[in-house]
Formats: C-alpha cells, structure tokens, sequence
C-alpha cells in the first residue's frame, strides 16, 4: 500500500509579464517526508512554495491537495478553492521569519494562533509544545527582535506550526544563518517530520538537504529536471569526488600547472586548501604525492569527499552551461557571417 | 475571540514604539494644549514692534505715540520715514506710521495718519492694521469726543437763553391776551354807551315860565276877585248869623283877607321869580347847549377810540399770531437743542455704533474656533494614525503570516479600523476632558450629537489614512501623505483663511472636503445645539462617503496583497540576474551566483577575509560584476576597497531593481 499524497502538482506554469518563471512542474509530496526542492537563485523555488500554498495563481495547471475530513474521508482540493482551509492545513516559513518584533516570543505564538481560530486551552498547550520543541522556553517573554538569527528562524518556524499542520512548507530556512545556527534549524525540522508533519523545504545548502530530505525536485531555469532521492540523484549526476589539501610552504602557483591534463574537473584554492574535483580520487592522490614530493611541499592535511548534492547541481547546471556557451559561440559565428 | 487579541497586539505594538506612542499619547495632548495656548494667553500687542515717523513730534503725536506706549505695542520713533520703512524690509518692525507735518486738529481740515505695513505677512497684516485701526479709531473719537462736548456746551447755554426767552414769550403771549380781552370789553363797553340822548328844549320851558306870569296874575286876579266875593257873601252871611259864627265869620274873613294879601304879594313876586327863573333857564339852556357840544364831540371820540380799538385789536391779533409762530420756532428749537443736550459727545463722534450680537451665547474665542481644532486634531490622528497602523502592519515582517493565517483580510482591515478608532475616541475623550477642566470648552451641552459627528469623522479619516497606509511604502512616506492630505483639506477650510475669501472653484470644492463638512457640523452641534435630523443629508452623504472608503480599502488591500507576494518573490527578481548562465563567483570559499548571494556573502565575511578577496591589486568582486553580470555601472561603484561602502552599493542597486521589477 502506497503512501498518501500529501499534495500534487500538477503541470503548473506561471510567468510574469514574458519571464517564465516556472514551465510545465509535476510532482507529488507524500505524507511525512521532508521534500526537498532545490535550484540556482532564480529557478523557481520561491514561486513555486508560493504557488502551492495558493499565494500566487498559476498560469497553467493546478496544485491540488488532499485534506483529511473529521469523518476521516479524504478529499481533494484545489489550493485556490479553499484558500482559509490550505491556512488551516499549511504552515509556511518564508524566506524572511515573519513575526512581530515588538512582541514577545510567547506574544507571536499566542496571537498567530488566535488567528488560526484556536481555543485558549489548545493555544496554551501548543504554544508549551513548541516553545519546548524549538528551545525557545528560556526565551519565551523575550522581545522578537532581541533574539539571535537562529531564535527568530526558529520562532518562525514555531509560528508556522502553531495551528499543527498537516505540512510544513519552509523557503530557505537557513539562509544567512551560519552552520550552527543551521544545524538547529535542521534538528527542528528534523523533530517536527518526527511528529508526523510532512515538510517541504527549499534551501542552498545542498549537502544539508541530502542527509535530511527523503526526495528531492531539482529545478533549473522554471523546469523541473528530476524529483529522486538524494541518494539516487547522487548517482545518477555525478561521479566526481572532491579532494583536499593542505601543504607548506603552500605553493599552489606552481603545484596547479602540474596537475593540469590529469583528468581533474577542476582545481581551486580555498584558503589554505587545495580543492581537487576529479572522478578519479585514487590516481590522483598517487599522482599528488609523488608532484609533492618533487617540489618539496610538505603534506599537511589530505581528505577525500564523496560525490554530494552540491556536485550534482553543479553537473546539471555545467552541462547546461557548456549547452548554452556552444549555444552562443553558434549564435555569434551565425551574426559574424551574417556581418 | 480575535478581535480583542488584534487590538490588543496593535496596541502593544503601537505602544511599543516610541515614534508612535509620542504620536498617540503625547502629540493629542501637546496640539491641544499648544492651541489653547495660542488662544487663550496670547497678546499680539506685545509682540507687535511699531515704529512712528514724524518730522516734529507734535503734542498730539506725542500722545499717540504713548498712547500706543500704554496699550502695550513696542514703539520705536523716527524723524525719516526711509528709516522705518526699512525695518519693516528687514523685519525689525511691523509697521510704520507715518504723522502728517505738524499733527494735529485744526478747523477745516483733516489730518491723514498713514500705517505702512508688510503684505507679505498676510496673516499679521491684518491684525496690525485691526489693532492699530482700533487703536486710532479710539483716539480720533477722543479728539472727535471733545470738539463735540464743546459744542454741545454752547448748544446748551443757546438752549437756556431760548429757554428764558421762551417763557418770556409766553409772559408776553398772556399780556397780550389780557390786552386783547381788556380792549374787547372795553370796544364792549364803548358799543354798550347810549349816545342817543334827548335834551329837552329849555326855550318852551322859558316861553312857560313867561307865560307863567300871566297866569299867575290870572290866577291872582280869579283868587283876588273870589277871595272879595267871599268876604263879601261871608259879611252878608255875619250879620244873620250868631255870635259865635260871627267870630268864626270874622276870622275867616280876615284869613281871606291875608290870603288875599299873599296872593297879591306873591302876584307882585312872580314877574321877578319869573323873570329869575327864565334867566336859569337860559343859563341851564346854554349849558345843555354846551353840554350837547360836548357829548357830540365825546361820541365822535368814543367812536375814534372804537376805531382804534379795532385796529389796536387787529394789530394785536398779529402780533400774538406771530408771538405764537416765534413761540413755536423757539420751543422747536428749544426741543431740538434740548435733544440735542440729550445726545452725547460719543454719540455724536460716533453716531453709527456697530455691536456684534452673538448667535451663540458663548464668547470665547477659543469656543468658536474649538469645534475647528478638534476636529483638526481628530483628522490629522485619524490620517496618522491609521496609516502608520498600516503600514506598521503591512511592513512588519508579521505581514505575510498574516496573509497565510485562517483569518480573512477583511478582518484585519476591520480590525485595524476597530483599534484606530478605539484609539483616537479614548484620545479624544482626553481631550475633551483635558479642554473641559482647563479651558471650560462648553463640550457637553449636545455632547451625543458632538459624540455621532466624531465618530463619523473618526471612521472618515481613519479609512482615508488607512488607503494611504496601503498606498505608501514606508513610514515616513505615509506621514508626509498624511501630512499633505490633511493640509490639503486644511487649507480649502475656513480655518486658515474664510473661504469667501478664495477662489470660486476652491469654494466649490470645499463642499466635498470633509474636513470642511465635519468641523461646521461639529461647530453647529457644540455652539448652536443641531439635531441631526436637520441634516440627514449630510449624514447621508458622510455614511456613503465611508462606505465608498471601505470598499476602496478592500481593493487596495486585495491589489496590495498581490503586489506583495508579487515582491516577495525573490526568485522573480533573481531570475533577471540569472537570465544567462552566469559563471559563480568563488569567494571566501562560497559560490555566489547572483548579486543577493554577493550581499550575504559580503555580510558574513570579516574584514580580514575581505581584505584577502579585494586587494590592492585587483578586485574579482568589481571584475565578476562587469565580466559576467555586465553590470557596468554597478561594477565602477563596487570597485572599492571598503567592504560597507560595497555593501551599501549594492544594497541600493539591488532595492532599484527590486522595485524596478515589482511595478513590471
């Protein structure tokens, strides 16, 4: 027996003026994953969270989803039908916590979950929940705006969740928050998806998304270009693996000509380190050593990185890049004759 | 219940803010207090500086000139009128007034006070020229005052010598009347005397007393001769008859014989007495002759008298007629001098008095103009206020959890509109309160009408303030939208200048301004007690007017709603950026893609880090904005060694295509 879908997306598009934001997107999000949808800054992502909490009106298609009744029947819907019961059934964290700053922690929870229309008994024994779920006890009579990044992330978060939805929707909740902030968010999350909640998240940090997320939707340019696992995306976009070095006296200007025509992707200096991206680890690091050995560095550190989702962004959208640029060389020698 | 959970966070959250607590709490009391202030203690004359010009102060000017002193001006003297002009040019002064070559009153002729004054200062012009006016007003009617008292002094001494002159008259009216009436008995009397008298004719008298000798000599004779026959038949009759007859006889004859005797000798008297008689006779004829003469002439003088009488009368009638018209001139002229006296100098000076009868039983000025300013106050607050509620709420970073939550739109619309005007009536019952306790403001006289009329504004205003709210992107640009409205309908109101005063089309468009509307309906209702069924049209026309706001502010808050998700989407905005492939930027160990990547990338790097990125020698930042994104302009502006000033650079790049995109 198949898992229930939580909502689908079904062919949907959506432009503004001539810029096509989104073409032609289908999926479906099952109850209690945490679904992931990533893409470069400008693919989509935003548009399409909002299109599927019924913010925005698709130019084609439909988002539909599918609400449990009291009776236990499930029926489907279309998010632009009944707009007050995707409120009911949806939290959404955007991008930017949104929240009152000059009220309190407890304030915002208790006055967003007023407007979900909650009694004063199931405000207070949510509002207990989630201050404890988000760490946010300690913090509870805390004016908004004197909390840390990672509080007000998670007082959004906590905000969005009040009312209990079905799903949670979160646009790049970790933005601009650094990796300890991040992990906390992604520990909340992590907690709330245990508590039945079904997550849709978008985010940049790609490696994050991997061990948390069940599927992924990459999206590039407004099309979808593969929902997966993270595992099998992983698998099927890329090999290339990523090593690190640290050597001194650090002579990277002339350690990067000798590694050139080795079959290495691309190699860039990252402060101290080295980065090598190759599908071929093992030679390579044979290779290294003996060139390191030549030209008297000393190795301080080496480490080797399996293949991740950002290596797999990276693949979709070079093979894009390379598409385009072979693209533009045709268009300017079709202008030059032309000329 | 929500709604007293959204009042109550907009409260909190307008009382958490210090900008809006001042605008709430304080600004109200302040405005208030600040008029009242302003009409109540103020003296212009203290601070209205006046300077006097005259080549020679002459007694007159002096006066004034102290006069000014005294009712409180500040008063500078000249000698040259260029002197004074000046400092009004340059603002020292207000005025100047100019005294005429040797000032003062003279007979015949009219001495011209000149006040040159600045017209640009339209709205002190008018109170100098005002307070001045009056000022010279009251001291020509002084002079005015005096000139009249001297007169009206010789009127009334005029006045006592007619008065005398008068009663002299009238002494003489009644001696002539007695006069009159003395001459009419006397004419009575004159006509009332017989003239006609008959004298008897002494000359027959005479011719009888003539005749009366003979007679007499007749009768002695007859006497004589029976007196003989007697004696003698009394002898024949003696010597028959006895003794004692005989004596009887004997006497008798002897008797007769004396009678006899008398009779003759009265006989030989009577030519003489006759002849005595005859000459008084005559002597009494020629006096009746004279006496005739005489009474002849006295009846051709009673008739002269008679004459004259007549024309004395006449005369007399005349002159009483003309006694009696000069009466009559003397006691008109007495009667109009009298009135006249009556008059006084000041009635005289200023014989049209103007008094200004209140329609309203109040006099303050502050009560007239009290209905103006309240409502002044309630507009500006209900604009204000609602609008920065809007737009607190609608760039909050709570405004888009609002939009996901299971409560209408409508119900926030509603429910701002609730905590505005739940605000502002708590605000101005304060002042009301405030104004009734410090400035005795006659407010509750027809308080529940003044109450309806204030709410309606409330409601008005609010729902203009909250359109702008929508309408405006931030804060302060709601304020000055505010600001301008409410100066907009301030000015095309009575409040600044009287609306007679303007132009016909701005009179015409003052109908529709409800500032206008309200403040006269709010004037009627504190100062003349209106009932507002005198005016369901104008209710009428202020309820559709609020309930076309209302729907305006559903359709400014439904296009906001869309706009917002609209500028929300920041991958719209990003996706101009990323159009083209656009090979990442790698910095501080970060891929950056697009310029929203740079600006979190440049945030979160220390200074050491930037350094290392932008050195002296090149900038990839600068060099990646030009190469790949071909953002020219932006790129010249991002080559700097100054982390905040790229920030800033590209922070204010990035709100112009934000907002460049959001109107698309």
């Amino acid at each position: 027996m198949g898992k229930r879908v939580v909502f689908e997306v079904k062919n949907v598009s959506k432009s503004f003026k001539e810029n096509h934001v989104l073409r032609n997107i289908s999926f479906k999000a099952e109850r209690g994953e945490i679904f992931g949808i990533i893409g470069a800054s400008g693919s989509g992502k935003t548009t399409l969270l909002n299109l599927m909490v019924g913010f925005l009106r698709p130019d084609q298609g439909a988002v539909l989803f599918t609400h449990l009744q009291g009776s236990g029947q499930e029926r489907v819907f279309n998010v632009l039908e009944k707009p007050l019961l995707v409120n009911r059934s949806y939290g959404f964290a955007a991008q930017q916590p949104s929240f009152y700053e000059k009220l309190t922690v407890r304030e915002n929870m208790e006055y967003f979950a007023r407007m979900y229309n909650l009694g004063g008994k199931t405000i207070k024994a949510n509002v207990e929940t989630l201050l404890r779920l988000m760490g946010l006890k300690a913090s509870q009579y805390v004016m908004a705006k004197d909390l840390s990044g990672g509080m007000k992330r998670r007082l959004d978060i906590a905000c969005a969740m009040i009312h209990n939805p079905s799903t949670l929707i979160l646009d790049e909740p970790t933005a601009d928050l650094d990796p300890v902030l991040r992990n906390q968010i992604w520990e909340v999350v992590k907690r709330i998806n245990m508590r039945g909640t079904t997550v849709v998240l978008s985010s940049h940090h790609l490696n994050e998304l991997d061990t948390l997320c069940t599927r992924i939707a990459i999206i590039k340019d407004g099309a979808l270009v593969d929902v997966d696992t993270p595992a099998k995306l992983k698998l099927k976009y890329s090999k290339v693996q990523e090593l690190l070095i640290e050597t001194y006296p650090g002579g990277y200007d002339q350690l990067i000509p000798k590694l050139k025509g080795k079959n290495i992707t691309s190699i860039t200096q990252q402060g101290t380190y080295l980065i090598i991206k190759t599908e071929e680890p093992q030679r390579i690091i044979r290779e290294l050593l003996a060139i390191l050995d030549k030209s008297g560095e000393q190795l301080l550190d080496i480490r080797l990185n399996k293949p991740n989702l950002d290596d797999v962004f990276v693949t979709i959208y070079s093979a894009e890049h390379e598409k385009e640029g072979k693209e533009h060389e045709r268009q300017e020698a079709k202008g030059g004759d032309a000329s | 219940m929500k709604a007293p959970t959204v009042i109550a966070k907009n409260l909190k959250l307008l009382f958490r803010s210090k900008e809006s607590v001042f605008t709430i709490i304080f600004g109200p009391l302040i405005i208030i207090l600040l008029v009242s202030a302003a009409y109540t203690g103020g003296d212009a004359k203290q601070t209205i500086r006046i300077g006097t010009v005259a080549e020679q102060y002459t007694p007159l000017a002096d006066s004034m000139v102290t006069s000014l002193k005294q009712r409180g001006y500040l008063v500078s003297t000249f000698t040259n009128e260029s002197d004074c002009i000046e400092r009004i040019k340059t603002g020292t002064l207000n005025t100047c007034i100019l005294f005429p070559q040797e000032f003062s009153v003279k007979a015949n002729e009219t001495s011209t006070v000149i006040f040159a004054v600045d017209y640009s200062r339209v709205n002190l012009v008018y109170q100098i020229i005002d307070g001045l006016s009056s000022e010279f007003n009251l001291r020509r009617t002084a002079i005015t005052e005096t000139m009249a008292g001297a007169m009206l002094q010789r009127v009334a001494t005029a006045q006592r010598e007619i008065h005398g002159r008068l009663e002299d008259a009238k002494a003489l009216d009644t001696d002539l009347a007695t006069i009159r009436s003395d001459l009419g008995e006397g004419r009575f009397a004159l006509e009332h005397v017989d003239v006609n008298v008959s004298f008897t004719d002494l000359h027959q008298i005479r011719g009888s007393v003539t005749g009366l000798s003979t007679i007499i000599d007749d009768l002695r004779n007859e006497g004589d001769a029976a007196i003989q026959e007697a004696i003698t038949t009394l002898q024949a009759v003696r010597s028959d008859a006895s003794n004692d007859t005989r004596n009887a006889v004997d006497e008798t004859i002897v008797r007769l014989e004396n009678a006899s005797e008398r009779l003759r000798q009265v006989a030989a008297d009577a030519p003489t007495m006759v002849q005595e008689a005859g000459n008084i006779i005559d002597d009494a004829a020629e006096s009746l002759r004279k006496v005739r003469e005489r009474f002849g002439q006295l009846v051709n003088a009673s008739r002269e008298v008679d004459n004259q009488l007549i024309s004395a009368t006449a005369l007399l009638d005349n002159a009483t007629t003309r006694l009696t018209l000069l009466r009559g001139t003397l006691s008109h002229v007495d009667a109009s001098l009298q009135e006249s006296l009556g008059t006084t100098a000041t009635s005289i000076a200023s014989p049209i008095a103007t008094r200004i009868e209140p329609v309203s039983t109040e006099q303050s000025k502050l009560t007239f103009t009290y209905p103006y300013v309240l409502m002044l106050i309630v507009m500006f607050l209900g604009l204000m206020l609602s609008s920065s509620l809007i737009v607190m709420d609608k760039t909050s970073r709570a405004a888009f959890r609002n939009f996901t939550t299971a409560t209408r739109d409508e119900y926030h619309v509603l429910l701002s509109f609730v905590t505005t005007f739940l605000i502002l009536l708590v605000q101005v019952c304060i002042i009301l309160l405030v104004s009734y306790f410090f400035i005795r403001a006659p407010l509750f006289s027809n308080f529940g009408v003044s109450l309806i009329i204030i709410s309606v504004a409330i409601t008005l205003f609010s729902f203009l303030g909250m359109i702008i709210g929508y309408l405006s992107g931030t804060q302060e640009s709601a304020m000055i939208s505010s600001l301008s409205i409410g100066s907009i309908f301030l000015f095309i109101s009575n409040l600044v200048l009287p609306l007679e005063a303007m132009n016909r089309v701005v009179q015409a468009l003052s109908i529709y301004n409800p500032y206008v509307v309200l403040s006269e309906l709010l004037k009627q209702s504190m100062l003349f007690q209106l009932r507002l069924r005198y005016i369901p049209d104008k209710i009428g026309l202020l309820v559709a007017a609020i309930l076309l706001l209302f729907l305006l502010i559903l359709g400014v808050q439904r296009s906001f709603k869309a706009r917002y998700f609209r500028q929300r989407s920041r991958d719209l905005t990003a996706k101009a950026f990323s159009a083209r492939a656009v090979k990442p930027l790698t910095m501080n160990g970060r891929d950056v893609h697009d310029l929203f990547d740079l600006l979190a990338a440049l945030d979160a790097m220390t200074r050491a880090e930037f350094e290392a990125v932008v050195t002296q020698a090149e900038n990839p930042i600068a060099a990646w904005a030009r190469g790949e994104l071909k953002e020219k302009r932006l790129a010249r502006r991002l080559d700097t060694r100054s982390k905040e000033l790229m920030i800033l650079a590209l922070d204010k790049h990035l709100k112009k295509v934000t907002k460049r995109l959001a109107k698309q």
